[in-house]
């Protein structure tokens, strides 16, 4: 007796004139058995087009190959237990083996570097915005799997073409991104005079003044060198205020601005009054444990904190914060309402051991079932990349995460109005934009650590 | 009427006694608070009400999770195995080199010197990408040989050096009566030499087993997989999960993981000291 599921696929291939490759890819990504449909296709007398072999048994092109996925540790648990399965899954239905490293996510470039260096160690790897245009010629061109995907559930948003594809070519295929929204505690705001969140920046400045002069805890915020908060909070600020690293050129810098001066001065202004001022050594953990500790009234940080303190308290749940908490967008500027926001996605390196293996293995985990229970597992941690999954009822469910759904909506990529490439990059890593706002808290001057920021920004850019 | 002596006692108070108390709880700061938290329940760490620096109730729970939910025997043992013999085979190059360089007197001597200490000052940051391309050539990525041959790129410079200078401070008619008793140079230096040269010998050793002990960077890149982690990449790599540390663990680990270095500090205490101010009133 035969599946139907395989005896669909046949037809399938049949109708689309699949090769005898994509026929067994296709399988991958519906779950099926490889030897099983390669046995239909024998029995039923299928061939591709250009073949005139028929299989005798098995070809198992996939058989014997091996896997190794290079990937940033998960905060969610139950996300990472479910890639796994996904990986024993694949592996036990093609008879490959596929392992999992996952290293914390600051560390990921060392590893991609060296393995590119040697040409050896990752086939599959993780990457975060904006990598794919990094390592654009090390990567296998993924179009006739990312496209296909995209199209199929709504279409990839805006900020996920804009920072997963490189020049509109899919190197990688995004699956979303952890992204910020500004966590906030409501009865504080509320005995301060705010039932909602403030909507501006100014007015934002002013409650965590009122905050602080009521004996209240203060905002936070990271200004050190972090890859995760302090970009998350500046680039939006800096938009926000008129500013850009470049014009869309993509070579014109445009951030010494006198709106920018003057909303640097107005920042300068709000941290003295309203933040807890040690923020310019923080790193990206420290406002959650602050804010998990009672110790903040509001902080920009991913639904990691919510989570956290929605756990059991054995295992550090904080019930009453996690009752008291909600999120909300970020405030808006007088140039308009922003975010940073950047697609991670999945590549097959171009030196992988078995490039079909790899390619396979991701073209079964996109596939609309193995890709919706990984969200579901992820409790709604990750945005998801294409519009249709906006709707699953893990991120529609609780109204506490709403806003993070929302950034979708007001995104940039870094580097923008140009393009999410090699300079932006470069710009993230050095910290310039950051810097010039430590600076600013540091010395109090707006103009000097915007027309610092505007020249380190210049010779990155003139590269 | 004052006692003899009396102002002898509260002087070593005042400048031997107190501040010596204050460097030692300096010092020791960060294992006790590593110690505390370890052993605090996870819900206490973010009590603000309670003292930071006390233990309330005490639980074992994050060593258990490390030893039960976490690859940490692994990672010890991975670590020992690599820093073991790294540091070994490190010291053996490092006492003919520092033997050589202290010993004789040849063209390009101080020349080789100073290159071999350029060499420690160049950053594993710069020198990891080239070497993944040899260990990828040599196909050692992920095996222990890939660190046990890469740490003596910083290893065998810095104990070279120590050891170079260790050697000058040994007089050379010991060795030059052995000669001309009939041993051979190696025999001298085997026997003559190295066994005089012994504390500084340790405190080259004690050197390179921490370096290779904390080692991040090599392991990190060279080991692809969580069965080869080193306690330095593991402890980073499993507990800490994106933006949130899991500071219980955390602690227990950083608490293991100091206790070898400790063991290797504490048997060889005396000989480090002395291994390392020789010399210094050589005029």
């Amino acid at each position: 007796m035969t599946d139907p599921k395989v005896d669909g696929l046949i037809a399938e291939a049949r109708t689309l004139r699949y090769s005898r490759r994509q026929v067994m890819r296709r399988a991958a990504a519906l779950g099926l058995s490889v030897p099983a449909v390669t046995a239909a296709m024998t029995t039923s007398g299928y061939a591709a087009p250009n073949q005139t072999r028929k299989f005798a048994s098995a070809p198992a092109f996939l058989q014997g190959s091996s896997i190794h996925i290079l990937g940033a540790s998960y905060f969610v648990v139950a996300g990472e237990e479910r890639f796994r399965e996904q990986m024993a899954e694949f592996g036990e239905q093609n008879g490959v083996d596929v392992t999992l490293d996952l290293v914390a996510w600051p560390d990921l470039q060392a590893r991609i570097a060296a393995a590119i260096q040697a040409q050896d160690g990752v086939d599959i790897v993780q990457l975060w915005d904006p990598w794919p245009y990094l390592y654009a010629e090390n990567l296998v061109d993924v179009n006739d799997i990312a496209v296909p995907h995209g199209e199929a559930h709504g279409g990839f948003y805006d900020w996920v073409v804009k920072t997963a594809s490189v020049d509109g070519s899919w190197h990688s295929i995004p699956y979303g991104t952890s992204s910020s929204a500004f966590a906030y505690r409501t009865s504080h705001f509320a005995e301060v005079g705010y039932d909602s969140f403030p909507d501006t920046w100014e007015d934002l400045f002013a409650a965590g003044k009122a905050l602080k002069e009521a004996g209240l805890p203060p905002l936070g915020q990271a200004l050190g060198h972090s890859l995760g908060d302090p970009p998350s909070f500046t680039y939006p600020y800096m938009w926000a205020y008129g500013a850009m690293e470049v014009e869309e050129d993509g070579s014109t810098v445009a951030f010494n601005t006198p709106e920018f001066v003057e909303g640097m001065a107005t920042f300068i202004q709000g941290w003295e009054d309203a933040f807890d001022t040690t923020g310019t050594a923080w790193d990206d953990s420290t406002n959650n444990t602050a804010f998990l500790a009672g110790e903040l009234s509001a902080t920009l940080n991913g639904s990691s904190i919510y989570i956290s303190a929605g756990r059991p308290e054995a295992d550090g749940g904080v019930p009453e914060i996690y009752e008291d908490m909600n999120h909300a967008d970020f405030p808006q500027g007088p140039a308009g309402r922003f975010t940073n926001i950047g697609a991670q996605s999945w590549g097959v390196t171009t030196f992988a051991q078995d490039v079909d293996a790899a390619r396979s293995f991701l073209d079964f985990f996109y596939g609309e079932d193995q890709l919706v229970s990984w969200y579901n597992a992820n409790g709604g941690y990750y945005i998801p990349a294409a519009s249709s999954f906006s709707e699953l009822p893990v991120y529609t469910e609780d109204p506490k995460l709403a806003p993070f759904l929302n950034l979708v909506n007001y995104g940039r990529n870094k580097g923008f109005a140009g393009p999410s490439d090699e300079a932006a990059a470069l710009a993230y890593s050095e910290y310039i934009v950051i810097d010039t706002f430590a600076r600013a808290v540091g010395d109090g001057d707006a103009q000097g650590a915007v027309e610092w920021g505007a020249e380190q920004l210049e010779r990155v850019y003139s590269r | 009427m004052s006692i003899v002596g009396e102002n002898r006692i509260w002087q070593r108070f005042l400048y031997f006694y107190i501040p010596l108390g204050l460097f030692v709880a300096f010092l020791l700061m960060p294992f006790y608070w590593m110690f505390v938290v370890s052993l605090r329940p996870t819900a206490d760490l973010l009590n603000r009400v309670r003292n930071p620096f006390l233990i309330y109730s005490v639980t074992l729970n994050h060593y258990r999770f490390l030893f039960e939910d976490t690859a940490f025997t692994t990672w010890m043992k991975n670590t020992l195995i690599v820093t073991v013999c790294a540091t070994l085979l490190s010291l053996f190059c490092a006492i003919l080199i520092g033997y050589a360089l202290g010993r004789f007197q040849f063209r390009m001597g101080n020349f080789l010197g100073a290159a071999i200490f350029i060499a420690y000052l160049v950053p594993p940051t710069l020198l990891f990408i080239p070497l993944a391309q040899i260990i990828s050539e040599y196909q050692l990525y992920n095996s222990y040989w890939a660190l046990i041959l890469t740490y003596p790129t910083f290893l065998i410079p810095f104990a070279s050096w120590l050891l170079m200078g260790y050697f000058r401070t040994i007089s050379a008619e010991l060795e030059d009566a052995a000669l001309v008793d009939g041993a051979s140079r190696l025999q001298a230096m085997r026997q003559i030499v190295l066994p005089l040269a012994m504390p500084g010998v340790l405190s080259a050793g004690i050197f390179c087993f921490t370096l290779a002990w904390n080692e991040f960077l090599y392991a990190l890149v060279f080991m692809g997989t969580a069965e080869m982690k080193t306690i330095p990449v593991g402890v980073v790599s499993d507990l800490i999960k994106a933006d949130t540390f899991m500071w219980g663990p955390l602690m227990a680990a950083g608490i293991l993981g100091s206790v070898p270095v400790a063991i290797a500090y504490s048997f060889f205490v005396d000989n480090y000291v002395s291994g390392l101010t020789a010399g210094a009133t050589k005029g």
